[in-house]
């Protein structure tokens, strides 16, 4: 299959076609007058779907008995400074390409309805963030890595503010952007640094490189904060609550579901392989933080009261379980790690949807004016409960596939911290059990007798559907993940 | 002297842009005063038709500074010099200074200032700046700083029946006077050490001085040498505005007129870093241990003041002085490394911060005169509403303001990464780590600007959805574009200030 030229063709422009897919749909939207509304939020459907459809053929075009990068592009960039534009997946950036193309059509669907003010704009950022998306799980050079990753802060931003709720989104805004800048400019010193040490920033050639053993705790340091900061890990998380909870739906959505990932994606695809005796001397510290992250922001999950906060909380610990499942450093912690971004990507994704879902009829995210919702949305409950679950990590769901193999791991390296990091898993049932309990269970309140619930509409189950698909499917059968990363894992441990 | 037209022969042919640009404004003074007076032309304002000739006067200046016939000459008895680094500066300068006249004569129209002088007093500092980048001596380019330097006094205080105005005239004087003594001084001093003031001598007669040796005799030569650079770089960064020497300039920025203000933000700094480079690179390079030492300190100190003090002001104006003097910190940081990388980040930088500060003062010019009462957007708070009222040109302000913040992969990060990048490579290390976190800080200002833009909901509705008028958008389009797509392929533009900044070394 490989030695046909004309399927090799295709598979080297796929990678860019895909990116420059939402690129094309924003373009239209651009020069579509803004009165036009239903144009342009069916172009930004088709466009996403289009580009999650092509990007199935990635999947399938995907070499899994091959270690290399592929699909690898290389264009002139900076050919002056030896800084070039090169594009390239492996089993990694495969599963968070497929993740986003996945996650964005769902997002504009989501959306349809409840976005009344600056549509044209609202699906032009997000066509554009995805693109962006696109660009930071596919590029191999180590500059353009910060420049994808730090200018998703300008749509993301934008998003907060303008089509946030409340007062407080300005503050939730700014907590994203200072946070997300100021971990990350020491990555861009760490970026010169080693740029004016080896005279490149390709990441293929770095891996070759072997970086004395000081001068690599500096670099990863630089590296870590950025990233930790997007994880987010303990001292520096508060942006995430405040940041999900003032967010529209959508922007939680994509939060959660893609943008935290791109921390552990940085961890996996930089700091470990470029730097593996600092990773090695900082692992203490990073389960010290990440077991501290999880007891604690579980603990903290438990005494909300804002839906939104409960489940951001909640996905702080669930990050930075598999921020333990990655420093575990063995084959059955990372690929866990993996299984379980994968899956935390699409459960997470699906309660910030329920939690729209009801915010949408009810306009409160506040917990205490909950009660009894299964009275009359029973197909909602029942969705909802499917997700609680998987959150719970209940066996059959995907979650749970994650979390055995992250403790897998976890056992090997250091029992002490598998055993403190369990306490996570008990804690999660109980912050997600009880979030479900309040809302779901119990009398009707008085309230909102005189008015009407609608289960959810057409539209909306067909939103979850593919979720509720997924989070069972990968459960039963996670298989379909693994086969795409066991090459690429074994061969960067070894 | 018989034969004194073939001995400068070729000397006219390559100043021949300055000799134009004199002549134009000379004749365009005449031009004005008679036509203004004319009883049969009923007194005519003459403001747009003299813009329209000093802009084709410049573009034809900028057409004769490209197209110079010989390349890499110094004339008139090794008073000026004639190279592709100058050549660059000086058409750019140029450029800049045409789009500041065509931003702001629309501007002069409604705001009813009607006198058509500030545009030959434009001229007269283009004159000024034209010889300052091309001098190759000390003196010489003393004497072209103090013709730009008076144009720029006289154009401070333009608008005489304001006391803001006039206060600002004053206060320019006076300091510019006053370091205008202090460069003149340090002139002297080296005068006096070695007797002779041309860049090239200077340059070959400092390779064989031990600078580090310092005795305890006060005049011993070598100090006075040291003391002589360290007044003339100071001098330069009092015109500069860096930071210890800032204090007049946002005083002078709010206070002289607005057309006035956009010239002084943009158009100086970059003839000046082309003039300084020039003695520094050329004729004091081997003194590098100070004025790299003087260089950086004043630059951190710049981004730190830039930074700290922005975050308070309220005025527009104001505002962008300082911001202005944190990106002139950032030019400092690149400009003090003393490699060819150096020069060349701080072209690359320049490049970039003239087109960014002139697309954000197109936008507040541009609103301005979309604003309903015609006042003046005095405070940042004005801007209220802007992203109901007209949405386009809210999202190229908002797109501005994150390419100044430095936010990739917008053209400001580019610059800032270039810079701070050649820095780090002259080992600067610690001072690109505070310089980094410092413009961190600094973009929560600029953040603040959208976020009154997009994110406050009162006092929607100031400003019209008319339509800007054509040279405007032309302008603003371009800006924006400039900014929005640098990213797509840098390279061009890289490779034209790698190569101008070869030129500086490789004579």
């Amino acid at each position: 299959m490989g030695s046909n030229p004309i399927f090799r063709l295709n598979k080297i422009k796929m990678l860019e076609f895909l990116i420059l897919l939402p690129l094309i749909g924003s373009l239209i939207i651009l020069i579509t007058p803004s009165e036009n509304y239903i144009f342009i939020r069916n172009t930004a459907l088709n466009c996403s779907l289009f580009t999650f459809f092509s990007s199935t053929f990635l999947w399938t075009a995907f070499d899994t008995q091959s270690c290399c990068f592929q699909f690898v592009s290389k264009s002139y960039w900076l050919e002056s400074l030896n800084i070039n534009f090169i594009l390239g997946v492996d089993g990694m950036g495969l599963l968070f390409i497929v993740l986003t193309t996945l996650i964005f059509p769902i997002c504009i669907l989501s959306s349809w309805k409840n976005i009344r003010k600056n549509l044209k704009e609202y699906m032009l950022l997000l066509l554009i963030m995805e693109s962006l998306l696109l660009l930071v799980f596919s590029t191999l050079d180590l500059l353009l890595f910060y420049i994808f990753f730090e200018s998703i802060l300008i749509p993301m931003f934008l998003m907060i503010g303008i089509w946030g709720s409340r007062r407080r989104k300005i503050r939730a805004s700014y907590l994203l952007f200072f946070y997300t800048l100021f971990g990350s400019v020491l990555m861009l010193v760490a970026i010169m640094s080693i740029y004016v040490q080896t005279g490149t920033t390709d990441y293929q050639t770095l891996l070759f490189f072997d970086f004395n053993e000081d001068k690599q705790k500096f670099l990863w340091m630089a590296f870590f904060i950025s990233f930790a900061s997007k994880i987010p890990m303990i001292p520096v998380h508060i942006w995430l609550p405040e940041a999900h909870v003032e967010a529209p739906t959508t922007g939680s959505v994509i939060l959660a579901g893609i943008l935290l990932k791109m921390g552990s994606y940085g961890f996996l695809r930089f700091s470990i392989p470029l730097f593996p005796e600092a990773s090695l001397y900082f692992t203490p510290l990073v389960y010290t933080l990440a077991v501290i992250s999880i007891i604690y922001t579980s603990l903290t999950a438990i005494r909300q009261t804002d839906l939104k906060r409960i489940i951001a909380y909640a996905s702080i610990a669930h990050m930075n379980l598999i921020m333990l499942g990655i420093f575990s450093l063995n084959i059955q912690g990372i690929e866990g790690s993996l299984v379980q971004m994968i899956s935390h990507g699409v459960v997470s994704s699906a309660l910030f949807l329920c939690v729209g879902v009801i915010y949408d009829r009810f306009h409160t995210r506040l917990l205490k004016y909950y009660s009894g919702v299964v009275l009359v949305m029973p197909l909602f409950t029942s969705l909802f409960l499917l997700f609680t679950f998987a959150n719970a990590a209940l066996p059959g769901t995907c979650n749970f596939v994650g979390e055995f193999l992250l403790f897998a791991g976890i056992f090997q390296d250091n029992l002490f911290v598998a055993f403190f990091a369990a306490t996570g898993i008990i804690l999660s049932a109980v912050y997600s059990l009880w979030l479900f309990n309040r809302i779901s269970y119990g009398n009707l309140k008085e309230l909102y007798a005189g008015s009407v619930f609608k289960d959810v509409s057409k539209r909306e189950f067909h939103v979850l559907l593919p979720l509720v698909f997924l989070t069972i499917f990968l459960g039963v059968y996670p298989e379909v993940l693994l086969n795409k990363i066991h090459l690429i894992n074994v061969l960067s441990n070894f | 002297m018989t034969n004194f037209h073939i001995l400068f022969e070729n000397h006219f042919k390559v100043f021949l842009p300055e000799i134009y640009i004199i002549f134009m404004a000379l004749f365009l003074m005449i031009d004005g005063v008679i036509i203004t007076n004319l009883k049969s032309y009923n007194y005519p304002y003459y403001i747009k038709e003299m813009s329209f000739y000093s802009v084709l006067s410049l573009s034809f200046t900028l057409v004769l500074i490209i197209n110079n016939p010989l390349n890499n000459v110094i004339i008139f008895n090794n008073l000026f010099i004639v190279d592709n680094f100058s050549v660059f500066i000086k058409g750019f300068s140029i450029l800049m200074t045409i789009g500041c006249i065509l931003i702001s004569t629309n501007f002069v129209e409604a705001t009813k200032t009607n006198s058509f002088e500030y545009l030959i007093l434009i001229l007269f500092s283009s004159f000024g700046l034209l010889c300052l980048v091309s001098s190759f001596d000390l003196v010489s380019m003393y004497i072209a700083l103090e013709v730009q330097s008076l144009a720029f006094y006289i154009l401070a205080s333009f608008r005489k029946e304001i006391a803001f105005s006039n206060e600002a005239g004053l206060k320019y004087f006076i300091l510019g006077a006053f370091s205008s003594g202090l460069l003149l001084l340090g002139i002297s001093f080296i005068y006096g050490a070695v007797g002779t003031t041309n860049f090239e001598d200077l340059g070959k007669l400092f390779i064989g001085f031990d600078f580090l040796d310092l005795s305890n005799d006060l005049f011993n030569i070598n100090n006075r040498i040291i003391i002589g650079i360290v007044f003339i770089f100071v001098g330069i960064l009092f015109k500069l505005t860096a930071a210890p020497f800032h204090m007049w300039a946002p005083d002078v920025y709010e206070g002289s007129p607005f057309f006035v203000t956009i010239l002084f933000s943009v158009v100086p700094k970059i003839a000046l870093f082309g003039a300084a480079s020039k003695i520094f690179y050329f004729a004091l390079y081997e003194g590098l241990f100070y004025w790299q030492l003087l260089g950086a300190f004043c630059g951190i100190l710049s981004i730190f003041v830039g930074t700290l003090k922005a975050l308070q002001q309220i005025k527009i104006k104001r505002f962008l002085a300082y911001s202005s003097i944190g990106h002139v910190g950032f030019l400092l940081l690149g400009f003090s490394t003393g490699t060819i990388v150096g020069v060349q980040g701080l072209l690359f930088y320049l490049v970039i911060y003239a087109l960014m500060m002139l697309h954000i003062w197109g936008l507040v010019v541009s609103l301005e005169l979309l604003g309903s009462k015609r006042r003046q957007i005095k405070y940042i708070y004005d801007l209220q509403g802007l992203a109901k009222s007209n949405s386009l040109m809210a999202y190229s302000l908002c797109i501005g303001m994150f390419s100044m913040a430095g936010v990739p992969p917008l053209a400001g990060f580019l610059a800032k990464f270039y810079i701070l990048f050649s820095s780090f490579e002259a080992s600067f290390h610690i001072l690109v780590i505070i310089a980094i976190l410092l413009s961190v800080v600094s973009s929560f200002y600029y953040i603040r600007f959208i976020k009154i833009i997009f994110f406050d909901e009162n006092n929607a509705g100031f400003f019209h959805e008319s339509r800007l008028n054509l040279v405007h958008s032309i302008i603003l389009a371009v800006t924006f574009l400039f900014i929005l797509f640098l990213f797509i392929k840098p390279n061009l533009l890289l490779i034209l200030t790698q190569y101008v900044g070869l030129s500086l070394f490789i004579f």
